[in-house]
This record gives structure tokens, sequence and C-alpha cells, in this order.
């Protein structure tokens, strides 16, 4: 069950910063943002984050509760 | 995460100027007692539905990313990023943790570099391909603190001892990381720093 361990890593129980990707290399300014390929959570519904950007500047924060 | 209310109010400024704005719920940065790791999608949900309790994220669409991450994946993985991308798809502003300040002042450069572009023609040199970059350091006290707290003692203490290993960690910090015993208190956390990327919005010579 690769798939599940990977799962698993990427949940991580305790927090580890060595997954980060390097912050400064990692998409740097300048470069096309990668699409977005999540839903609503109001409504479940899949969203494309470059649907919005054809019309709008777009600001994306990435969070959790903890 | 830090900072909803100010970003909530960056959200209400700015929508009628263009902007679309999204959290994205990601893994739990922190896990603790309280709120450990998500072991399923729908423990995912159940907590980004409690982080729009507790936050009272009521205007800002908030996407929850599937249980692999695959969008935290494609931009870096960090737990409280920023990225703002214009209309070309483009990267032009990230940050390795929200500060609404700054990104008040990045909005609104954008705006008027987007403005000088209109007036001056597409082919102008104000295209909007060129970009410097500048890193900049700031310092102050980590928004989160609350956020640790509502985990659990457990998340304060794995905050501190990856903290000097972090990727935006000062030498300072990695120094003192190196030589300090985590006596468990959660002082520390004031004294995170952080370093961002900002685009300055130039055209290039």
């Amino acid at each position: 069950m690769a798939d599940q361990a990977e799962v698993e890593k990427y949940n991580y129980h305790d927090f580890v910063s060595s997954d980060f990707l390097p912050f400064r290399a990692h998409l740097p300014v300048g470069s096309s943002a990668p699409d977005c390929h999540a839903s609503l959570l109001e409504t479940g519904q899949p969203v494309q984050l470059s649907d919005y950007w054809k019309k709008n500047d777009v600001v994306v924060e990435f969070g959790s509760l903890t | 995460m830090g900072e909803v209310p100010p970003l909530t109010e960056l959200y209400e400024k700015y929508r009628s100027r263009g902007f679309a704005f999204f959290i994205v719920y990601v893994r739990e940065a922190h896990p603790g007692e309280n709120f450990p790791h998500h072991a399923s999608f729908e423990k995912k949900l159940e907590h980004a539905e409690k982080l729009r309790e507790v936050e009272n994220v009521n205007e800002i669409p908030i996407l929850i990313d599937d249980i692999h991450g695959t969008t935290h994946r494609a931009y870096g993985l960090l737990p409280n990023m920023v990225y703002l991308i214009d209309r070309e798809g483009t990267v032009v502003y990230k940050s390795d943790w929200s500060d609404a300040d700054e990104l008040d002042g990045v909005c609104t450069g954008l705006l008027r570099f987007t403005l000088g572009r209109n007036e001056s023609g597409p082919n102008s040199d104000h295209s909007p391909r060129y970009f410097r970059t500048a890193p900049l350091d700031s310092y102050g006290s980590v928004h989160a603190r609350e956020d640790y707290r509502r985990s659990g003692e457990k998340a304060i203490q794995d905050y501190l001892n990856a903290k000097g290993n972090l990727p935006y960690a000062t030498d300072a910090e990695r120094k003192k990381s190196e030589s300090s015993d985590h006596s468990g208190n959660s002082r520390g956390l004031e004294e995170s720093s952080r370093r961002c990327f900002v685009t300055r919005f130039v055209a290039r010579r």
C-alpha cells in the first residue's frame, strides 16, 4: 500500500519540516502558478484556480486549524 | 493558521477591485491531542468545518485539498504560505507566512502596476512578465500561538523541536536550536522570525 504510506507520511502525526520544499527556489516569483484541484468546503464542488485567475487577481492562503 | 480577520479585511477591500481570495485547507500543521493528524478525508472535512467555525471564516471561500495534499505539494508544503497570482497565472508575490499588512501593500502595488500597463499599452515596458524578487526579513511574534495552544502542548513541543531546522529559520535560531534544551514552555514561540519574498513591480530596463 505505497499510496496509503504516502498519505500517512503527508498527514504526519508530529510536526516536522523535512518535506517542506525549498521556498525560495520552488515556484519563484515570475513562474506560472500550478492549477489547483481542490473543492469548495461549502458545496463540495471541484474548483480550478485557473478559472479564477483568468478574470481575477487571486490571493491564496494555505492553512489549517493548528 | 494566522490572521483570518485581517485577511477578511483585505478581502473586503479588494473584492470590488477584481481580486478573488481563497483559503486552502491542508494538513494539520501541528497535530496535537485535541486536533490530531487527518486519518481520513472525512476527518479532514470535519477539521475544515471547525476552522471555519473557530476562525469565523464567513466571507472567504475555503477550498479543501485532497487527502494526498496534491495542491499543497504543488505550492511547496509550508503550512501557512500566501501566494498572489495575477491574471496571466503568474506568481507575483509569495510569502512563507501570512502577513496582512504586507499583502495589502503588494495588492495595491499590483493594482497600480496593472493600471500603468493598461494606460501605456500591452507591449510597453510595464509588461508584468518581468519581475525582480527581493528577500525581506522581518521579525515579530508568531501569529498562531493561539493555534498551537488550541492543538495542545504536544504541538508546541513539536514546533520547538523543529524550529531551528525550519527553512526560514535565521542563523541565530539555528544556533539557539542547537544549544537549547527546550524546557517546555511556549515563550520561545514569540521569538520566531520569518522571511518572505516580495515582487517589486518594476519594468525591465
